[in-house]
């Protein structure tokens, strides 16, 4: 199959021919009500229910493919995201089932991963929705007893180191490395701002704390509702192991504060003291501090790839300068 | 000169709103094309302050890269050039990133001599930094997508 495979009926095809190939045992395969969604800022999501029959029965299961994109904001590995799925398989974590990896894009023209399909709202501000204030908390608490589950998770037990790697002694240092490095993939011109994050980050490196998995990109829109129920925990391609304190340094970002927080109720002390009750951590401001103007540069960056493939007609979607990032990163840095 | 550019990218979203988008049934071209008009709307906007921004912008670099230079001696070329017209757009714009780059550069050097001559302009740099993201006059924060229907994970 050609690089690239775009149009739905020929992603159709193509997704036949692979699904036939991992599971010759189904007999009349075929596919339904494939579409592109909204959903999915980073790769290609396509919906779709596959039909078969086996045993002289008849099956159907809801699906899902994500595929990356010809660029994209993030640069990950579904080969990755696929181990880690299948790693938190069985575990307290509500990840989905991941069935198949088309590692190279051979069949499915670029990097792709198909995995279940689950039933489930997604709703990125729901903590500030319509919703009754209790039930918003209720939420909110649930959201972050969720985050204490993944960073409990067994990650030796269940092999993700040698998914993942281990992120070094300074897991802080690799993951600014890591980002420094998208930063000059993508930077389209220089940002005397980012310069002086990296400077100030470098300067004021957080000393390690515990290692666990670590989501990456931890929020209310990569998961799934039902009701009050946190059904999934979706989009793993930037998890990794490292400190606890990145994903909270993640969710206290100002910038993200509708996703997260709930004004006058659910702020950032509130967080900290439900987490460490949850977790049993004491939480370092200094750290907590270092890794929220992490999580300000990181974002900046990723918007800035954003912009790249934007400008490079990749991308379909508008990015422009993150200014609103940049002042929030600044005004952090200042009052160090 | 009518229509003038604010007219004319009102008019395209207008035409893009009205004709185009209530034909666009699909989720994810529906969302693209909103976008679209965001941006756009974002540019009717913020157009008639770019070359104000960019002029401000410049000044503003020139004089902090000044002040360091005469500190330690770093040399870069603050001055405006003589061919530079101050209404021209393309011209302030690479003069933008010229400035831009030297700040950076300048920013990322650890060697102490270029920091210690830094030290007294830090506030500043920092300052007009801040300042600079408030002004651009171009912005556009994406939207979170509101609720996603179940089928859509």
């Amino acid at each position: 199959m050609p690089a690239g495979v775009a149009a739905p009926e020929r992603l159709e095809e193509a997704l036949l021919a692979f699904l036939q190939a991992q599971r010759p045992e189904m007999q009349n395969l075929a596919l339904h009500g494939l579409r592109r969604t909204s959903a999915g800022k980073s790769r290609e999501n396509w919906v779709f229910d596959a039909c078969w029959r086996h045993d002289g029965a008849n099956h159907r299961r809801a699906l899902i493919l994500r595929r990356d994109p010809s660029d994209s904001v993030l640069r990950t590995e579904r080969r990755i995201e696929y181990g880690v799925l299948k790693a938190l398989e069985g575990s307290a974590v509500p990840a989905p089932a991941v069935h198949f990896l088309d590692e190279g894009g051979a069949w499915l023209g670029r990097p792709s991963l198909i995995m279940e399909r689950i039933e489930g709202q997604c709703e990125w501000e729901v903590l500030n929705s319509t919703r009754p204030l209790d039930d918003r908390l209720d939420l909110a608490g649930r959201f972050l007893a969720l985050l204490a589950d993944v960073h409990a998770t067994d990650w030796q037990a269940r092999g993700l180191d040698r998914v993942l790697g281990m992120p070094g002694p300074q897991p802080g240092l690799t993951e600014l490395r890591q980002w420094e490095a998208e930063l000059r993939r993508a930077q389209l011109e220089a940002f005397p701002e980012l310069e002086l994050a990296i400077d100030w980050l470098r300067r004021h490196c957080a000393t390690r704390g515990d290692t666990v998995l670590v989501h990456g990109d931890f929020k209310p829109g990569n998961a799934l509702l039902r009701g009050q129920q946190i059904v999934a925990l979706l989009d793993w391609e930037t998890a990794h192991l490292g400190d606890p304190l990145e994903d909270l340094g993640w969710i206290l970002n100002p910038t993200r504060a509708r996703e997260h927080q709930i004004r006058g109720h659910w702020e950032q002390a509130q967080i900290i003291a439900e987490y460490e009750r949850l977790t049993g951590r004491s939480v370092d401001p200094a750290a907590l501090k270092w890794w929220i103007v992490f999580a300000n540069f990181k974002l900046a960056v990723i918007v800035l790839t954003g912009v790249k493939a934007f400008v490079e007609g990749q991308l379909d979607r508008t990015y422009l300068s993150p200014t609103w990032i940049i002042r929030s990163l600044l005004r952090l840095m200042r009052n160090d | 000169m009518r229509p003038d550019v604010s007219e004319l990218i009102g008019s395209l979203c207008r035409i893009l709103e009205d004709v185009v988008a209530p034909e666009v049934a699909q989720d994810y071209p529906r969302e693209v094309l909103h976008g679209v008009v965001s941006t756009l709307r974002a540019v009717q906007e913020g157009w008639p302050r770019v070359l104000p921004f960019l002029a401000w912008d410049n000044q503003g670099m020139a004089e902090l890269l000044r002040r360091v230079q005469g500190s330690d001696g770093t040399t870069v070329d603050t001055t405006a050039g003589p061919t530079d017209d101050p209404t021209d757009v393309i011209a302030a714009q690479a003069r933008n990133q010229t400035l831009r780059a030297a700040l950076a550069t300048l920013l990322a050097d650890d060697d102490p001599a270029v920091r210690a001559a830094r030290a007294p302009v830090d506030d500043d740099i920092l300052r007009h930094l801040e300042e600079r993201a408030r002004r651009t006059p171009i912005r556009h924060i994406p939207e979170m997508p509101r609720v996603t229907p179940p089928a859509e994970t």
